[in-house]
């Protein structure tokens, strides 16, 4: 509905430049998510202070994927690299809930 | 489409600013309005007394007096003593519990307290600054969760666009000393960067601090993610990281201490003038608690306490594990917050914010300056610059005159209205609404000029007006020394002389030879529309 004119010259092409801003909004917040919760799990520090630290952290986590991803010219090696940490970042949060449950 | 990580950052910068511009500029305008607010809430209740510094002690018999008497049932006393800029009239809070039968609403309220008598002091009713800077973050006429999502989401993109906006210069250290007026589009960008660049830090600390006020709104994943789901999962790890006593009801009748007494005790061991406020804790019960806060540590929202029962005696209590984490975002909050700064500091704060404003319109002139000289060759304008030269007009213009019709509707409406303080804010809006129409037809020269000449006007009458409406005008604020109240008249007429200013420079441009600009007509302006 917006005037391709919005839109940055190098962007274009419609399909891509939505795609590019799926990435980065949806994309992108889940991953911050998703990897903040797997970090805090990592972090040697209280259960709580690592969640608080990784929810203060989050905006700043947030900002660099999506520069990143405004930054990577091509749009399947944003996707590639999203779905990989959304998955990495699943996989293993579940795997310490299912060590912690043991 | 091979591009520079700087070209993209451009266009990051560009798409960003352009779409959340205007609502940030609101954020940006009620916000540090907020800085304020203290002071506008004593310009908007001209009934109560001026500010006067009394003792603590002395507010704290008041206090007890009123409460014992119109609140005994209440779980819980606030009381504020009237030290510093924040409080400048003792003011009383309170809150019962959830068993009492109350509505929500009911259950928490507030007062204004005559020191000689200890009544409550009336006065209009209204939004006062309260409303106007609570707007910067619940927006308005729209359910709290949604306005919280709204400016999260603008305020994080307003990140982004402040990080790409870095990126993008080249010379950040050279913009700051380069400001080139008369060259159009060159001084718009120049006005642009300057204003960005001489208040980034605090651009960049206001934004991320914040999104940190509702962080777990917008980010619960990751709290659900270790914890699981569920509110009271949630609760529990706010347990964990704000580690908190609650203090349990006896039910069993026990008269208060003197409140004026503990204050007292308090204020010999910090010093005379440092007690800055009360908590009670189930008033009139053996369980019964009286928090004294002290001097504030610093930035942070945190404040020394001392403890005492229900008899009055002395509780040590273990300093609370403060968890590091939980400090940062106390002084993250605090920084936002600015409540410690004191008379300096908080021009400071307000002219950081106003830059920040400026930041915001400049960057949304120059998008429309950019691309006036092109569109105007076309036959018809694109749709898209056409809305986007409107809004600016109605909004970065509309905006103040809706905030100046906010305090005349101060001053204006009947007393005994009903929903009184609601209209002052609906006249706001309503105001705005009609300049974004007025904007939406006019010829957009005379647009501006004209709008500029009525938030001149408007802002020039308010200590007119006030001076007409009550007995407390400009005159008489600087001879008592109620300076709050001197303060917002005068910059009320700082403001009115500013736009008058606008309003002649832009009718000085558009007045310049029409070669040097487009072959569009350029109507004449008739002077009595500069009669400000």
């Amino acid at each position: 509905m917006m005037p391709s004119r919005f839109v940055p010259a190098g962007l274009r092409q419609n399909s891509a430049c939505i795609s590019r801003i799926l990435a980065a909004v949806l994309g992108g917040y889940l991953l911050t998510n998703t990897a903040s919760v797997l970090v805090a799990f990592l972090l040697p520090i209280p259960r709580a202070h690592a969640v608080a630290t990784m929810l203060l952290m989050s905006f700043v986590t947030l900002s660099v994927v999506v520069i990143w991803v405004y930054a990577t010219p091509s749009l399947k090696r944003v996707w590639t690299v999203i779905g990989l940490g959304l998955l990495v970042s699943v996989a293993g949060s579940a795997a310490f809930h299912l060590l912690g449950a043991v | 489409m091979v591009k520079t990580f700087r070209e993209s950052m451009g266009g990051l910068h560009i798409w960003t600013g352009l779409v959340f511009a205007w609502l940030l500029f609101f954020m940006f305008i009620t916000g540090t309005l907020g800085y304020f607010d203290t002071e506008i809430d004593r310009w908007m209740k001209p009934e109560l007394p001026a500010s006067r510094v009394v003792s603590a002690v002395q507010s704290a018999e008041a206090a007890q007096r009123y409460l014992e008497q119109a609140h005994p049932q209440a779980e819980t006393w606030f009381v504020q003593f009237p030290v510093n800029r924040a409080t400048s009239t003792l003011r009383v809070h309170w809150q019962y519990p959830k068993n009492s039968g109350r509505s929500r609403e009911e259950r928490r309220g507030s007062a204004w307290l005559d020191l000689e008598t200890g009544q409550q002091l009336s006065s209009r009713d209204t939004g006062g600054g309260q409303a106007l800077y609570r707007m910067h973050y619940r927006l308005a006429y729209l359910p709290h969760t949604l306005a919280e999502w709204l400016v999260g989401i603008f305020s994080f993109f307003m990140l982004l666009a402040l990080i790409s906006g870095v990126i993008i210069h080249r010379n950040i250290f050279r913009d700051f000393f380069t400001f080139r007026p008369g060259k159009r589009q060159r001084s718009w960008l120049d006005l642009h960067n300057l204003s960005s660049v001489a208040s980034l830090p605090f651009q960049l600390m206001i934004t991320y601090s914040g999104l940190l006020f509702f962080l777990t709104t917008y980010m619960p994943l990751i709290v659900v993610g270790s914890y699981g789901f569920g509110g009271d999962k949630m609760n529990a790890f706010i347990d964990e990281i704000f580690p908190r006593e609650r203090v349990e009801q006896r039910h069993e009748v026990k008269p208060m201490p003197s409140l004026k007494v503990l204050v007292a005790d308090a204020e010999n061991h910090w010093g005379a003038g440092k007690a800055g406020g009360l908590e009670v804790h189930w008033p009139g019960d053996a369980g019964a608690e009286v928090h004294i806060r002290g001097p504030k540590e610093g930035v942070t929202r945190n404040w020394a306490e001392r403890v005492y029962d229900a008899d009055g005696q002395r509780v040590v209590k273990a300093e609370p594990d403060r968890v590091p984490q939980m400090t940062f975002y106390s002084t993250m909050l605090g920084l936002h917050e600015g409540t410690f700064a004191g008379p300096i500091l908080r021009w400071l704060y307000f002219s950081s914010g106003l830059l920040g404003a400026v930041m915001v319109a400049s960057g949304l002139i120059l998008w429309s300056v950019k691309r006036r000289a092109r569109q105007l060759k076309q036959a018809r304008p694109d749709r898209g610059f056409m809305l986007v030269e409107r809004l600016n007009a109605g909004s970065l213009v509309g905006l103040p005159i809706g905030i100046a019709v906010y305090f005349g509707a101060n001053r204006l409406l009947p007393l005994a209205m009903a929903d009184r303080a609601d209209w002052e804010l609906h006249l706001l809006f309503i105001s705005w609404l009609a300049v974004l129409l007025f904007a939406s037809w006019r010829p957009i020269r005379r647009c501006w000029i004209e709008l500029c000449g009525l938030a001149a006007l408007s802002y020039l009458a308010l200590p007119l007006l006030n001076g007409l409406t009550t007995s407390k005008h400009l005159l008489w604020s600087l001879s008592e020394q109620d300076w709050a109240m001197a303060a917002i008249d005068l910059t009320f007429l700082v403001s009115g002389l500013l736009f008058a200013l606008a309003a002649l420079q832009i009718r000085r441009y558009w007045k310049e030879p029409a070669a040097k600009r487009t072959a569009s007509a350029s109507p004449s302006v008739p002077s009595q529309e500069m009669a400000v």
